[in-house]
């Protein structure tokens, strides 16, 4: 447990150390500036477009940080031989892995309420009714990136940084489809497409229980049990990549 | 180390399973309008919805200065309101300016029930419908049933059923139409929604006048 919480720190001071971070913030605050400036022209939508473009910035700052900087955190240290090194002390396998996906975790929630803050402080300061349930849509985010990050793990263990990026990007992309492939299956007249379609549905994250920004602008967002099924829907798949990343990884050649 | 492999992909997959076993749906709060695109923009169709907003706000304004005729604009709004159904300032704008610039009551309403269908929680819908039905096609009847489907969705303004009660006792008389004009008027935050009503709040006053009805209040 200790080899686990050295390396997630490592992880996440090694993040801390990337400009990335400190970019999706400015960028962010800038959008929400502009956006406050233009706010006559949204006659009287003012607060409803404050709101979804804040909470699309934390969503992709969350996206962006687990795809990207996930990636090339994990690719950097296969590069520079830091795993080697690593692993060539007492630490497991397992080890390893689970340190770098609670760093990677621990990234994501620093990145997040970061990002939450500099938008409830522009909301604040340009008179923006803040929103009650943001707490609820970061929580939200923090389960859905999660899995991105579990995604992520996974695919670098066996590939490279621009093939993990891809990879993860297809399968997060497929995740919110989830749904539609059941539909999809039903629609289509081939018995081996509808086998695939129906597979992959069974397989792939179903991440469209954490689409809740839409209904939370519009005042509808879930009450605060319901998140407990979809945390432990993560949980358990979280898991599972983890497992599977670990098995994958136990098995491969280190150089 | 085979056995421990298979062990860790054997659990996985049981993982897995159990995953997707126990899996809660979602939380969408509009399902009646998802589309498989939508799941492609990750919950970010509001931001499309807003660009649309400022697409159609500034076409509308271009009509104003005179610089083009609304020809596009139906088009225009009906995009919006399939992108976000629930963006309920721009339903609301749209209707208005379909009932009255374009003339087209009957059309506006086909909106606005398609509007109720979407967001069953929401009064406005209904209530509007009501104000449509009663000042502009004078279907009384449907007015009544409108104001009364709005009243049982919790939040509706208490006026519903003062005009349900008026409209039952007087059917077209002027004194509720004026009423009717003074709350638009009063809740209209467009500039030329409140001007159109408060125009027509004089109209009905000199209606009222020459019939030598005394008090210019239907209460």
């Amino acid at each position: 447990m200790k080899n686990v919480l050295v390396l997630a720190m490592g992880s996440l001071r090694e993040a801390m150390r990337d400009r990335i971070l400190y970019g999706l913030m400015g960028t962010g605050a800038l959008l929400l500036l502009i956006l406050a400036m233009v706010s006559p022209m949204t006659l009287g939508a003012r607060d409803k477009t404050f709101h979804d473009a804040g909470l699309a910035w934390l969503h992709a700052s969350g996206f962006l940080t687990m795809l990207i900087l996930g990636a090339w955190s994990l690719h950097r240290e296969r590069e520079r031989g830091i795993w080697l090194s690593i692993l060539t002390r007492p630490v497991s396998r397992s080890e390893y892995l689970l340190g770098r996906i609670v760093g990677l975790l621990s990234v994501l929630f620093v990145t997040l309420i970061a990002v939450a803050l500099v938008y409830f402080g522009m909301g604040w300061a340009t008179g923006v009714k803040p929103l009650t349930q943001l707490p609820m849509v970061v929580a939200y985010i923090f389960l859905e990136m999660s899995i991105l990050a579990g995604l992520i793990l996974l695919f670098s263990t066996f590939t490279g940084f621009a093939m993990t990026v891809l990879l993860g990007l297809l399968l997060f992309t497929a995740g919110h489809l989830a749904t539609d492939l059941l539909r999809f299956a039903s629609m289509v007249d081939s018995a081996p497409v509808t086998a695939a379609a129906t597979g992959l549905h069974w397989l792939l994250p179903h991440l469209e229980m954490f689409r809740i920004r839409h209904a939370v602008v519009d005042g509808a967002g879930p009450a605060l049990v319901e998140i407990v099924p979809v945390l432990g829907y993560t949980l358990l798949y979280l898991a599972a990549l983890v497992t599977l990343s670990v098995a994958i990884f136990s098995r491969r050649e280190i150089r | 180390m085979k056995r421990r492999v298979r062990i860790l992909l054997l659990t996985s997959i049981a993982l897995i399973a159990v995953a997707q076993l126990s899996r809660p749906g979602p939380v969408i709060r509009h399902q009646a309008s998802h589309r498989p695109y939508e799941s492609l923009l990750m919950g970010s169709e509001a931001l499309v919805a807003d660009y649309l907003w400022f697409d159609l706000l500034q076409y509308y304004g271009a009509y104003r200065l005179g610089e083009n005729d609304l020809s596009e604009f139906i088009p225009r709004a009906e995009r919006l309101m399939r992108v976000d159904p629930a963006f309920h300032r721009a339903n609301i704008f749209a209707t208005v300016v379909r009932a009255q610039t374009l003339e087209d009551p009957a059309g506006a309403i086909t909106w606005l029930r398609r509007s109720e269908r979407s967001n069953p929680g929401n009064w406005i819908y209904p209530y509007e419908q009501g104000f449509f039905h009663y000042l502009m096609l004078e279907d009384y009847q449907a007015a009544v049933a409108d104001f009364r489907r709005a009243g049982r969705i919790e939040g509706a303004p208490p006026a519903w059923r003062h005009f349900v009660a008026r409209i039952t006792e007087l059917g077209g008389d002027p004194r509720i139409a004026r009423t009717m004009w003074m709350q638009i008027a009063e809740s209209a935050e467009h500039p030329e929604i409140r001007e159109s009503a408060l125009r027509n709040v004089e109209r009905l006053e000199a209606i009222l006048l020459r019939q030598g009805k005394t008090g210019l209040t239907d209460s």
